[in-house]
């Protein structure tokens, strides 16, 4: 499983977000022990000490706990995690409209095509 | 801890008015994976034969793990050469008995797990593998030494891409906080995800020494941009 | 470790020599049982045909013992060369032991082997030449044989024996380092390697025969002057056989030093 890494940001700034997409998503749900640092850097094929990095600055934000001899764990707090959700939601929502408007579209013709295109998903 | 590797002035001339190293200086510490980097003749071999004992230096000394390359730095050292440097008539299981007999630090169960996954039969006579393979266990039994430092020069060159992520794969895995890899390429954007520091090398001096992250956020680019741009012909 | 570097140095050099000696024994025993024998029994005159026979099997054994001795030292050369200096010198000089430990393993393996190969080649012209006829001549005419080698009848054997295998040993070993440290010197040619190595060999092989050519004449001529008798052919072995072990002794140990020397200060893999 590549982890898709760019090479023009830093490393450990990538895998925060990649980590924070699969809490998100609900790969690693609340409360869940997340996999040992070295494991994670090899499923990512990035230096540990780099992964070491990231999972310390998700903890810092508080995503993230560890307990001294047993490892690190997701919060269980759900809040957070619903949080990060709506962020997250929010950038793509952003990043969308952004893109939509560089077409030249204007916003009656956006929502019309959206609806579009959800109509579409459902019927598939 | 002391640094597991330091160069203090170290320069090497094979007699030709040119120097391959000049007054390098360098200390590395324990636990980092560190790429080499640098175009032909920047000195990277040179300095990895010195590190190995393979070369005097000129000028200058080089201290692994506080000592002067000799026996006890070669017990502690774990050296992977561009070469291939198996006796071709030997079986694989010659060549681990034969890690066994001189490295105290050879794990054997490590190297067979290996052989193992890569499906590599311990009877198989050396010279019947082909290129690729060859360098797959030589790989194999470099790794399978519980050493302080790794030097892997150009490990990942002239194999295919799904070697090059089994063999990038088996370096992660083997990776301890208390050794240090030291991995000499120029295939960097390969590599460049797995390093904790760049060194580049060019004409026998250092010209940047520091970590990935500082690379991506002071100069805004990746280590493999940089390296383009710094050795730009 | 020591131990263990010998063990695989006798491994490589094994697989080649012990193949050639067995063959080396095989010929000689084929040689006198086909032919010899059969000569023996016609020993009574040998036709023209015979004669021509004969001769040509003693060139063909005479090449097939250089065979021999001469495969013997370039099997030696080749390990040492290839362990040390071709891409396998990369496995060698990172193992975690001193260049002289190295350096004597390779000494005794090579030495071991020289002298094996010495021995087996003597035990092969004798398989195939000691037949009864010439038993029986040389048991008749013993004394003045032995009188003829050095060996007089007023003194016993010991010692000129002893001195014959302290020869051989000696030189075993300075021939056998003769060897490494023409190779040595030949990597300090860094595109000529081989023809630097061999130019050596043959260099110093020359300035040995000329250092004794010298020291021979001028002992033989001071011995001119000295009376013949029964033991003097004994004290000239002797005296030659002392003078050659001291000869070889330098020669193996300069040799040793300048190996040794030229492996720690100027190794220079490619």
């Amino acid at each position: 499983m590549t982890w898709n890494l760019d090479n023009n940001m830093p490393i450990y700034l990538q895998l925060m977000e990649r980590i924070q997409r699969d809490i998100i998503s609900g790969r690693f749900g609340p409360g869940d022990k997340l996999p040992s640092v070295r494991e994670l850097a090899v499923e990512a094929a990035v230096n540990p000490n780099t992964m070491q990095k990231a999972l310390s600055e998700l903890e810092r934000g508080g995503l993230v706990y560890s307990q001294r001899t047993s490892g690190r764990f997701i919060t269980e707090d759900e809040e957070l995690i619903k949080e990060l959700k709506k962020e997250q939601a929010e950038k793509y929502l952003v990043e969308f409209m952004e893109n939509m408007r560089s077409l030249g579209l204007k916003e009656e013709e956006i929502r019309a095509l959206f609806e579009d295109a959800w109509k579409g998903e459902k019927r598939a | 801890m002391k640094p597991i590797l330091e160069c203090y002035g170290l320069s090497k001339t094979y007699g030709n008015g040119q120097w391959a190293l000049s007054n390098l200086n360098l200390s590395l510490e324990r636990g980092q994976i560190v790429g080499l980097l640098g175009p032909n003749g920047s000195g990277k071999t040179t300095l990895i034969k010195l590190i190995n004992d393979l070369l005097t230096p000129t000028e200058g000394s080089i201290q692994i793990d506080g000592n002067l390359p000799g026996i006890e730095t070669k017990k502690i050292v774990s050296y992977l050469p561009e070469r291939t440097y198996l006796t071709p008539s030997w079986k694989v299981r010659d060549l681990i008995f034969y890690f066994e007999d001189f490295y105290e630090d050879f794990r054997r169960d490590r190297a067979q797990q290996m052989l193992e996954a890569l499906g590599i039969g311990l009877h198989a006579r050396l010279r019947t593998l082909s290129k690729g393979t060859r360098e797959k266990v030589q790989l194999v039994m470099v790794m399978s030494r519980d050493a302080s430092l790794y030097i892997l020069d150009e490990p990942i060159g002239g194999v295919d891409p799904a070697a090059r992520d089994y063999i990038l794969n088996t370096i992660l895995t083997n990776y301890n906080e208390n050794a240090t890899i030291l991995l000499s390429t120029h295939l960097i954007s390969d590599i460049e995800n797995i390093l904790d520091r760049v060194i580049f090398l060019q004409n026998g001096q250092i010209v940047l020494n520091a970590t990935v992250d500082e690379v991506r956020v002071e100069q805004k680019k990746s280590v493999d941009m940089l390296f383009r741009e710094v050795f730009r012909c | 470790m020591l131990g263990k570097l010998i063990k695989y140095d006798f491994k490589a050099l094994n697989r080649y020599l012990i193949a050639i000696h067995i063959m080396l024994l095989i010929t000689a025993a084929l040689g006198r049982f086909l032919f010899v024998e059969r000569l023996i029994k016609n020993s009574g005159g040998l036709s023209d045909m015979g004669m021509v026979i004969m001769t040509l099997l003693i060139l063909l054994y005479v090449i097939l013992f250089m065979t021999a001795l001469f495969g013997t030292l370039l099997v030696i050369s080749i390990h040492f060369y290839k362990n040390l200096y071709s891409d396998e010198g990369y496995l060698t000089h990172t193992l975690p032991v001193s260049r002289g430990r190295l350096l004597i393993a390779k000494t005794v393996s090579g030495s071991v082997w020289m002298l094996i190969d010495v021995v087996l080649v003597i035990m092969s012209v004798l398989i195939l030449v000691l037949y009864q006829p010439m038993v029986r001549e040389f048991s008749a005419h013993k004394d003045e044989v032995l009188i003829a080698m050095g060996f007089p009848s007023t003194v016993g054997y010991g010692k000129i024996i002893s001195l014959i295998i302290v020869l051989f040993v000696v030189s075993a070993v300075a021939n056998v380092m003769m060897l490494y440290v023409s190779i040595a010197v030949g990597q300090l040619f860094s595109n000529h390697r081989v023809m630097g190595a061999i130019a050596a060999y043959f260099s110093i092989n020359t300035i040995l025969s000329v250092v004794s050519g010298v020291v021979g004449a001028a002992y033989s001529v001071s011995v001119i002057t000295n009376a013949v008798d029964e033991t003097f052919m004994y004290q000239l072995y002797s005296k030659a056989y002392i003078f050659g072990i001291v000869l070889e002794l330098i020669l193996a140990v300069g040799s040793y030093l300048v190996t040794y020397l030229l492996m720690q200060k100027k190794l220079n893999l490619n």
